[in-house]
Formats: C-alpha cells, structure tokens, sequence
C-alpha cells in the first residue's frame, strides 16, 4: 500500500481543491480588496491640485528616508459635519423605507408566481424581468414624466377629479421611494419567488388538516420558511440603496440628502477625493457590520437548534 | 460655470454612435475631442476632417467635473478638450495640466475679441494655453405668459428680484422657481441682487447671501443645472435661473411645440456672471499636432459663425460677428449691448479650500439642515 | 363487483369487530356515489362506500387508481365534482378540512421543517385553543405513545425516516381524532422496520380504538392490518372485503391477479349439482370446484387456484378430477416454501411447497415429470 502523498489522484485531488479554493479568494483580492486598499489609502491622504489630486501616502526623501503620510482628519470631518450623519442616517432611513415597501409589495408577487400554474410560472418571471432590457436611466427617466407636476400621473387625477390642483411629487423625497421601490422591486421578488417556489405544499395541506386556517398557516408556515428569502431579498434592496445616486439626483429635491450624492459632490464638486474615500469607507462598514452581526446571528441560531 | 448641454440621453447616445461607427483600425491620423454634449455645429467635424484629411473623433460630457476627474486621473488620451475658464481652466494651468500652445501653427488669433483675451490673460498669463470658444451668461430664462399674468405688466423682468425678493417668490412658486444647481452662481447672483461685490468672500457677504438663498428655499422646486431646459419649454416652470444658450434652446423648442408657451431670456439689470468656454490641449495628449489643426479650424470665422448659429452663445471671434444669423447677433439676450455688457462680472480666483467650504455650505443650504 | 356475499363462508378474521355484517350498523364514514374529475381525467369514479367504527380499512391499488384522491376527498383536501361523504351522520361534504373531525398522515409526512419534533406534536393543539398545560400534556402523551420522547427537541431533518414517520404519527393523532387517513405510511420505510412498523400500527389502533384508513399499494401491508380491504382499479372498487375473503374467494380476474399469484383455467360450466360446478377445460381436464351461484350451464368460466392449494398427487388418474400432469421447468427455493413451475400441455402451472425435508433431499427436480392436485374446496370459480 503506498503512502497517501505519493498516491498521484490524491495530489491530483489536493492541487484541484487549492485551485478551486484559491480562485474564489483571487477574485476577492484582486477585485475587491486591492480596489478596497486604494481607496483606504486616498481616505488617509491629503487632497491637493495636480495628478493624482491627492498626496501619496509614502515618499522617499532625498536623504533616502521613507516618509509614509497619514491624515485621518477626513474621517474627522465626517464624524464632526453633521451633514454628513445627517445623510448617512436619511440614506438608511430610505432604504429600509423602500426595503419595506418592496416586501410589501414583492412578497404578494413572488407568492402568486410560485403559486400559479406551472405554464404561467415561467411568463410570469419575464414580466418582472422584462424592465431590465430597457436601461435603467431610461426608466428613471420615464418616472419624471410620469410624476411631474404637469406629468400623466397629475393629468390622471384631474381628469378623474380625485385632485384639483396637480400633486408635486417630482423632486421629494416620495419620488424617490416611488422610484427605488420600482427600480428594486425584481431583486425582492427573484429571491422570494425562488424561496417560495420550492416550499412543499403538503405543508399547508399538513397545517389544514390539522385545524390551521389558510391564514394562519400562512403565518405559522410559509412566512417563517421563506425567511432566508425575505433576507436574501432583502439585502439586495436594502445595500445598493443606500448608496444609490442616481434615482435621488433624478427624482429627488434638495431636502432628498443622500450619501451617494454627497460623495458625488465630493469627488467631482470638491475634487476632494480623500473625503469621498473616506465617506464611501464609513459607507461601508455601516454596511458591512450589520450583515457580519446578522450572519453572525444566524450561525448561532442554527448551533442552538 | 458650466454651460450644461444636457438633453435627453437617446440625443447624446445618437451622436456617440455616430462618430463610433465608421470604420476603425486605419493608420489614418486622428485627434480625439472631448467636449460637452451639442456643442458643434453639425458640420463642424465634418468640414475639418475634409479639410485636413485627420479624422475627429468625439467624446461628450455634460458636467465640468466629470472633464476635470478624468484630466486629474491621467492619461485620458484626448487631444483637445473645452472646460469653462474659471474656475476650471484656470486651477489646471496652475496644476500644469495643459500643454503650451505653438501660436504659429494657430492663424487668426489676432481676430479674438481682445477684452474677452485680456480676461483671459488673468488666469493665463500671455494667452499660454487658452483659446476662447463661446462666451455667454447666466440670467433668468422666463415664462413670459405665465409670469405675467401672476405679476402684472408692470413689474420689471430683468432683476433678480424675481428670485430673491420673497414676496415675489413666493406668488411664482406655484408655477415652479428652478435655480443652477452651483453655490458659485447662486451666491454670486445673491449677491449681485444685495449690491454686494458678486464675487466677495467675506464671511458677512455670504452669511447675508445664504440667509436670502433660506428665505426663498421653500419657494424653490429644485436646484438642478440642465433640468429647467426642458421644464422651461413645456410649461412646467415659470422662472429659471440658467445659461443664456440653454433657455434660448428652451425657447426654441417652446416655439417648436407650439403650445402657447413663450420662453424669454433676461440678463438681470443687477449684473450677471458671465463664463468663457475655453479650448485647452492637455498636457499627455496623444497628437498634439492635430489638436492645434483643429484650434486652427474654429478660428475660421465661417466655421465658429456656424457653431453659434447652432448652439446659440455667442463666439469671441470679431470677425465671425457679421456672419452670425442676424437674430442671433441682434439678440440682447446673446450679443448683449455695450451698457449691459458693463454690468457682466467673470468669477474671480478661488482657493480650493474657498471652493470646498462654498460647496458644503452649499449641499446644506439645499438641503435646508 | 360483489361487495358483499353474505351467504360465502367467512373464513378466519383477525377480529371480532364484524360490524359491517350486522345490517343494524350504522356506517362511520359514508361515501356516497362520489366521483372525481380532473379536467378529463377521472379520478374516481361513481364510487359508493361505506366504513364502520373502530375498522382498520386499506385502500388497495396500483398507483394511479383513484386511492390517494378518495383518501384525500376524505380529507377535505379534494373536493368531489358530484357524491356526498357523509362522517359520524355529519355531510362534509363541502367541509374545508381545517373545520373536519378527522387527521392525516401524510405519504411525505411533511413535517414542519422549522419546528421540533414538540412543536410538530403541538401545532395542531394551539389551533384548538388549548391551554398551555394541557397542551404539553398531551404532547408528552404522544412522545410517550409512540417512544419518542428523546427527540422531542430535535429538527426533522435530524431524524431518521422512522422516527420522522412515528413523530408525523404521533402529530396526526395528537388531537385525538375519531379517524385517521394514512396514506401510505409505511411507504418510506425499509423492509424490515416496515414489517415491525405495522404490528405496532394494529396494536395502537386496537389501543386507541381510532378508525384508521390507509391507502397503499402493498398487498402484504394490508393483508397484514386490515379489518377490511377495498382493491381499487381506474377508479372503481373492485371489491371490499376481509383480508381472507378477498385472497380465499376473489370476485374477479382482477382481484385474484392482484393479490398474490394465482393459476388459471379457461374453460366452461358442464355441470352444476348442488353446490358443485364441472367444468370442461382447455386442457381437457374436468375440474370440480365448490361455488355457490347456480350457474347456467355452458357459461365460460375461469377455474382459479392458488398455487399453495396445489399438492402432489399419488394416485393419478387419466380421467382424475382436479388433477393434472406436467413436467417441472422451473424451481425458485425460498427457504420455507419452494415455487415449482410446471409445465402442463402448454400451460404454465405454478405450485408452492413447504420445505419439510432439507434441501439436499428434495422430492422434485428439474425436468422430472409430476402429477399434481388439489380440493374442490380450494379452487374458485371467476366469471368476470
């Protein structure tokens, strides 16, 4: 019997499991964390006019010493203005808004597609995929005719004598949930469809027969089961939201304050690259943190079951 | 500041594709523009390339910063480019960011209005790197049927009061009051409407400004810098604060549509900002030879004569003046008379830190926190 | 189709319970002309039935008969197109089934996959509003029934697929019903746990004195439980009997085919005396069988005879009755019993011997020609 090392499907097993481990963690480094390095490094930087527009974290001085520059007065800042809380706070505060309303809605959705006839399933899906071809400026775009004061949505109302005088939407903060919740709704219904869809249902027959009205098997059943779903669904709305810049530019008014307009402002306004780093840094881990928690959260639920 | 060209996307991705079709791949010459969205004429590329034999090939921005993110990144591979002067051209030279321009291979130069190329010399001394493109202004655009039958006939049009004076605002707020997305602009125009130096930045001058820019806020519907265009030619604004060419363009399309809506354009009796687009060469750019042709091409006062029939700002070139379109060039609004023209102020040089600290009181002030 | 026959000998019964043969009683659960259609399948069809308490009575077919929907109309899961199911005198017909007195056992035993085995047991108490001590009482009465009381806080996936099936046992029964549908409850479950399984199903259903409906498609399983079995064919009852009755005296081809093996003889009735039949084969043997419908002479006929009723015979003769002569072709040595096949003029004969003697001294061998016979009394006569 020959030693295990020298067994060639053995190492052939071993070198396929590296490769299949290390391609993965390759991504990561070289898309996400180096990218993550750079911008690190220009949130400790000073910003200045030239090219780059900021100052290198190290120099070598003539005299051969290495000088490494480390400026943290950007987090300082973005702890001190409180524009900036002010707009981290209303950020969060819109995409658990428009996180809701997307459950809201897409939960309905996802479980009348995953309840429907195996035929209508698969149209079903491409009516809430379909938007997607169009671009998505174009949609948002579509919106500000539509809310506008003098837009379909008022011309609506006055005809059908619900208003008399036309609704400002266009340009508040409604709009912008209007906007996000219609932009976001399919990352709410994919996942819950895909959780949804794969829910036995002897199980509702089992909670029948056992005296469960259909609501409440609902509660008792369906709900707790499709809560990866819900989470999964979710995420996808709630983190891109947060830092979404474009359907508040568009649809939003000034009240609408936002951080990834204000990194907007400061990268391209300002040229202050270092506190758009260190902004979109914080952005980050506000997000980061609570998923890490969450997870966390989970593993020891699952260890106490 | 910026003169925002932005119109709809399908228009800029039509004019994209159309200058990205044609065949690649040759070892012709090329020299690559980078310039604001609707900017030319339609001939303009065409006529310089027949003329040359070097092919023009276009890329489009609709905001300053967006030139000056990738001018600050490097190697952006254009040869010729046209940001706003101050405070964008100007901070560039100081970073040393444009090539000197050869003046030999640049016939006509001498044509260029020389209080347009005095100006210029502040921030470019001895006209190094700059050439002046168009020049316009920044006054309100107006619904004139609207606002007139809300005010009355008599009150003047040509004031900031319009904007500023509360009382005013706030019976024009109904119809929609748009003000530039820009604190440099706004502020300036404050100002100017307090008496005050447009330019100052004393801490009382912009504290007064900021308390006037708060009174009127609730009466504002947005700040944006190219949403009025549209806004102006349907209807749904009365009042714009904006650029001279961009309300003449919502003008334009007002009498297009035909739907009763008239667009005027005023130069406020207060003063106005007046902004110079300038053509630069940056420093790594590929073909620098090719870039100077091009300069040389709009400083033909046919071909720059066309440009400004097309976009409607006028051009810095004197002897282009008698071809522009007659409307254009008797249009107060574009050719200003001598007397308003006096009134005009440029921008002067801000420190970035002045820069930063405006657009944060800015973002603030917007967002009425 | 005879459903009952009250004037065939009902041989051995596993109980006393005989209330379908009192005409006094009166059923428990009573399905009524009851047909099911789905789009233009028909899934039951015109189907009447009746089931008394405290019986133990299987639904028997292949898949595809119609057992699971009838089970499921029963349940309230289906609802039949036309028929009325009556339950206790009660028309549930139109019951949903969170509102009928009855509980399930799911095939699947769809188990809540987010609740433990407790909270499985519990879940259909808390819908009867139950008090919380009252409730932990009874789901400890369960854990306790069915010895599961270690897994009480274990998630279904942590089980095996026998303690999944006694735990989906113990929640249908948690709420005390009067009657319980299984459906194919030993379905999932490898052989030998099934074998021990089903004692203990009869043992607690005598304990709780439940009426249990079971379907399955295992002739075994229900000859082994049942009071009564009903074999189902495209809808239709075929028959509805005692485990005995239905393997001892089948009332058709069918029913004879499908439970258990069965030798045929074509052939038609030559003499009817009394309460014995002659009948005229295709193999030119009379057979002599024991029947107690007159019938008509002439009348085409199928002897049918069990392979275990078939013995050797010592003394045969050309013209013997019940007897034949073939040659063996086949022998399948099962350890208790052996299978023989012979091969009579043409026709396959299967015979099954118990094995007294070792293997090594069997009687009968490959080729070897036999004569073989068997009892009036052991042979039926099919006419359909």
């Amino acid at each position: 019997m020959p030693a295990p090392q020298d067994n060639p499907p053995v190492r052939r097993q071993r070198l396929s499991r590296v490769v299949n481990i290390g391609l993965p963690y390759l991504w990561l480094g070289v898309f996400f964390l180096l990218p993550l390095l750079i911008v690190l490094q220009i949130s400790v930087a000073e910003p200045r006019l030239g090219q780059p527009p900021y100052t290198p974290l190290w120099e070598w001085l003539e005299s051969g010493v290495l000088q490494i520059q480390v400026n943290l007065q950007n987090f300082m800042l973005v702890w001190e203005d409180s524009i900036y809380l002010i707009a981290f706070l209303n950020s969060l505060w819109v995409a658990l808004v428009c996180t809701l309303l997307c459950l809201l809605i897409g939960y309905p959705m996802a479980y009348a597609i995953a309840t429907a006839p195996q035929r209508w399933r698969i149209p079903l899906l491409m009516l809430v995929i379909l938007p997607f071809w169009t671009s998505f400026l174009i949609r948002v775009y579509a919106w500000i005719g539509i809310l506008k004061t003098n837009g379909l949505l008022n011309h609506l109302l006055l005809a059908l004598g619900v208003i008399d005088t036309p609704l400002n939407i266009l340009h508040t903060q409604t709009a912008v949930y209007v906007g996000v919740v219609y932009s976001y709704l399919p990352f709410m219904i994919l996942p819950l469809y895909a959780n949804l869809s794969r829910l036995d249902p002897t199980l509702l027959e089992a909670a029948a027969d056992l005296g469960c009205r259909p609501l409440r098997a609902f509660v008792r059943v369906t709900l707790p089961l499709s809560l990866a779903g819900i989470v999964a669904g979710s995420m996808l709305v709630f983190i891109p939201v947060v830092g979404e810049f474009v359907i508040p530019d568009l649809l939003g008014g000034p009240e609408t304050l936002m951080v990834g307009k204000l990194l907007w402002t400061e990268f391209f306004g300002n040229k202050d690259w270092p506190l758009a780093a260190a902004l979109a840094i914080v952005l980050l881990g506000l997000l980061v943190v609570p998923f890490v928690l969450m997870q966390r959260l989970e593993r020891r639920m699952e260890e106490t079951s | 500041m910026g003169t925002a060209h932005v119109r709809k996307l399908a228009n800029l991705i039509l004019s994209l594709s159309l200058w990205a079709v044609a065949p690649l791949g040759h070892a012709e010459e090329q020299v690559h523009l980078y310039n604001w969205n609707d900017y030319f004429a339609e001939d303009t590329l065409e006529t310089f390339e027949a003329g040359t034999g070097i092919r023009p090939v276009l890329d489009l921005y609709d905001a300053n910063e967006i030139l000056e993110a990738k001018l600050l990144a490097g190697s952006s591979g254009y040869d010729l480019i046209f940001p706003t002067a101050r405070p964008f051209a100007a901070r560039h030279i100081r970073a040393e960011l444009y090539l000197p321009l050869d003046k030999s291979q640049l016939p006509g130069l001498e044509r260029l209005d020389p209080t347009i190329m005095a100006s210029l010399a502040e921030i470019d001394p001895d006209n190094a790197h700059l050439v002046p493109y168009m020049w316009g202004t920044s006054g309100l655009g107006i619904n004139r049927g609207k606002v007139r039958e809300i005010l009355g006939d008599q009150v003047p049009l040509d004031t900031w009061a319009l904007v500023f004076d509360p009382q005013i605002a706030a019976k024009l707020a109904g119809c929609g009051i748009a003000l530039l997305d820009d604190p440099t602009e706004v502020f300036s125009a404050a100002l100017a409407y307090l008496g005050k130096d447009p330019n100052s930045l004393e801490r009382a001058d912009l504290d007064a400004a900021a308390e006037l820019i708060k009174a009127i806020h609730p009466y504002i519907r947005y700040f944006h810098s190219s949403q009025y265009i549209s806004d102006l030619a349907n209807g749904d604004l009365c009042l714009a604060h904006g650029y001279s060419g961009d309300v003449l363009q919502a003008q334009e399309r007002a009498a297009e549509a035909d739907k009763g809506v008239e667009v005027i354009y005023r130069i406020p009796r207060e003063g106005a900002a007046m902004w110079t687009d300038v053509m630069a060469i940056p420093r790594d750019a590929p073909n620098p030879e090719a870039a100077h042709a091009f300069i040389a091409h709009l400083l033909q006062p046919a071909v720059i004569a066309a440009v400004s029939d097309y976009v409607y700002y006028a051009n810095p070139n004197l002897a282009a003046t008698p071809l522009v379109d007659a409307a254009l060039r008797d249009d107060p609004g574009i050719y200003p008379p001598a007397e308003v023209k006096a009134r005009l102020f440029v921008p002067n040089q801000r420190s970035d830190r002045q820069i930063r600290d405006l657009n944060r009181r800015w973002t603030r002030l917007k967002a009425n926190h | 189709m005879s459903e009952r026959n009250s004037s065939m000998p009902i041989a051995l019964d596993r109980r006393n319970l005989d209330t379908w043969q009192d005409p006094k009683a009166t059923p428990y659960v009573r399905i009524e002309r009851v047909s099911k259609r789905f789009g233009e399948h028909h899934a039951v069809e015109d189907l009447s039935l009746d089931i008394f308490k405290g019986e133990f009575f299987s639904l028997l077919g292949s898949s595809g008969c119609g057992k699971s929907t009838l089970l499921r109309m029963l349940a309230g899961l289906e609802y039949p197109t036309t028929g009325r199911i009556y339950i206790d005198g009660v028309d549930v017909t139109d019951v949903p089934p969170y509102s009928r007195p009855v509980n399930m056992m799911f095939q699947s035993y769809a188990l809540f996959p987010h609740m433990t085995v407790a909270q499985n047991i519990e879940f259909g108490l808390k819908q009867e509003r139950l008090g919380r001590g009252e409730r932990a009482e009874r789901v400890d009465e369960m854990l306790e029934l069915l010895r599961i009381a270690e897994l009480r806080r274990r998630k279904p996936e942590q089980l095996s697929g026998g303690q999944r099936q006694r735990v989906a046992l113990a929640r249908s029964l948690a709420k005390h019903p009067k009657l319980l549908l299984l459906d194919e409850p030993l379905g999932a479950l490898d052989k030998r746990l099934r074998e021990n399984t089903q004692f203990e199903l009869v043992n607690l259903q005598e304990r709780l004195g439940i009426t249990f409906i079971t379907v399955t498609h295992d002739q075994e399983e229900a000859m082994t439980m049942s009071t009564r079995i009903a074999v189902m064919d495209a809808g239709q009852i075929m028959q509805v009997d005692t485990p005995t009755a239905i393997y001892e005296y089948p009332s058709c081809r069918f029913v004879a085919e499908f439970i258990g093996s069965i030798n045929q003889f074509e052939g038609k009735v030559v003499e009817s005396d009394g309460d014995q039949l002659l009948i005229e084969t295709r193999l030119g043997r009379p057979m002599r069988v024991r029947n107690f419908h007159p019938l008509a002479l002439g009348t085409p006929v199928t002897v049918a005879v069990r392979p275990e009723k078939m013995r050797l015979c010592l003394d045969y003769r050309e013209d013997g009755v019940n007897q034949l002569r073939g040659v063996v072709e086949d022998i399948a040595y099962l350890g208790d019993v052996s299978i023989y096949r012979l091969r009579v003029e043409g026709q396959r004969v299967e015979m099954t011997l118990t094995n007294t003697q070792p293997r090594t001294e069997q009687v009968l061998t490959w080729d070897q020609e036999v004569a073989i016979e068997w009892s009036p009394t052991s042979a039926v006569v099919l006419t359909e």
